[in-house]
């Protein structure tokens, strides 16, 4: 990056090609993630939500023997709205860091749910992520979400950094 | 500042959106009003006959004494909210002589009832584990209902036959353990009004523990 020692500002003509460059790969990285995240969320309430498949996701959160059966109803009902919301701010730039925010929060309960249900206690369950049967609990989602999580980071960190053109420096 | 406000207003929408789709969508849904309306009306049917069918066998002479008596007394009576019915589970109690067990509410099904009806064919089984579990190997003629599908797999019991109300009893069983698998799928079958369900809580882990008694009763 060069600038001008006699005003002391940037000279837009020498780095501006290349950082705007740098710029749209950034933000494009970020949508990218952004979307891979809230797409798997947006997937994963849909199997969640509706009479049965609440009912059902209340059964796979009782396997789990972290809430008593009797209070798994509430998350069951709660938790797909939240991931739905959630997935929609991080869509959108303005939103992203309070969409991410939530997705990291609740990426981090479900590691340690997982992690404490099926390695600690050796529970042989399903890990209802997606509200259907058939993904077993254990190291492959904790995994899974341990790359969503960095997914959601970078999704923010990259939109973060991304405004890479120029600032003007300040006059001496 | 900012985001953590807006977190707060979502997670607020989020619990606002439950409580309306709970009060508005899940409320009015009833696992009866779920099955078809002919399917409920054969199942009904079927229900009454096994009621009669079971008076009738009951009211037969010669079977073991006080507990016959017992047993006519709740003839026919429909089971408490668990599903079980306590005719039969005071005939099971009679015949192996031992206080009901129950967990969660159901009767608990021992080692020897379960290898008496597996060989003679009495019961219907349910395998309440994942189908990966039940791939590797489940009890001869066992039926799989995981408890991560229950509602998505439970008609398919009804197509082979193992139908709402007091039929035969209905064993389900697990991995083993606290068996918190099998109580769920029993607790779901409960709702569809399936009755005469038995928990076999030591399950799948007593089953390969025990080889001899389980003998080719295993696929």
């Amino acid at each position: 990056m060069t600038t001008n020692p006699n005003t002391s500002t940037l000279d837009y003509a020498a780095v501006k090609p290349n950082d705007t460059r740098a710029y749209s790969v950034r933000n494009i990285l970020s949508h990218v993630f952004a979307l891979v995240v809230a797409g798997f969320f947006l997937y994963a309430a849909y199997g969640k939500i509706g009479p049965v498949n609440a009912r059902q996701f209340a059964v796979q959160i009782g396997n789990y023997k972290i809430l008593d059966a009797a209070y798994s109803n509430i998350p069951a009902i709660i938790l797909p709205f939240i991931e739905v919301y959630a997935a929609l701010a991080l869509l959108f730039p303005k939103t992203r860091k309070a969409g991410a925010i939530l997705m990291a929060g609740m990426l981090l309960f479900f590691i340690c749910a997982v992690f404490y249900s099926a390695i600690h206690l050796g529970l042989s369950i399903d890990c209802g992520c997606t509200g259907k049967g058939g993904s077993k609990a254990g190291w492959g989602v904790i995994a899974r979400n341990t790359g969503l999580l960095i997914a959601t980071g970078l999704s923010v960190w990259l939109y973060q950094c991304g405004p890479c053109a120029p600032k003007t420096s300040v006059d001496s | 500042m900012k985001h953590i406000f807006g977190v707060i207003v979502i997670l607020i929408v989020s619990v606002i959106t439950g409580v309306a789709a709970k009060a508005m969508w899940y409320d009015t849904w009833s696992p009866t009003k779920a099955a078809p309306p002919q399917k409920m009306a054969w199942v009904k049917q079927q229900t009454s006959d096994a009621i009669a069918k079971t008076g009738a066998d009951r009211n037969q002479p010669g079977t073991s004494g006080d507990a016959s008596e017992k047993v006519t007394d709740n003839d026919a009576e429909v089971s408490d909210s668990s599903g079980a019915t306590d005719a039969s589970l005071t005939a099971d109690a009679a015949v192996s002589n031992d206080e009901p067990e129950f967990s969660g509410g159901f009767p608990v099904a021992k080692l020897d009832m379960v290898v008496d009806h597996l060989i003679n064919g009495t019961a219907h089984f349910v395998d309440a584990r994942e189908e990966y579990e039940f791939d590797d190997g489940h009890l001869k003629g066992a039926h799989l209902l995981p408890s991560s599908a229950i509602y998505e797999n439970i008609e398919n019991l009804m197509a082979v036959g193992v139908l709402p109300g007091p039929g035969k009893p209905i064993i389900v069983y697990c991995g083993g353990g606290s068996c918190e698998a099998s109580h769920n799928v029993a607790k779901v079958m409960a709702e569809f009004d399936y009755q005469n369900i038995y928990i076999y809580v030591n399950g799948w882990e007593e089953v390969m523990a025990e080889p001899d008694r389980f003998a080719g009763q295993t696929e």
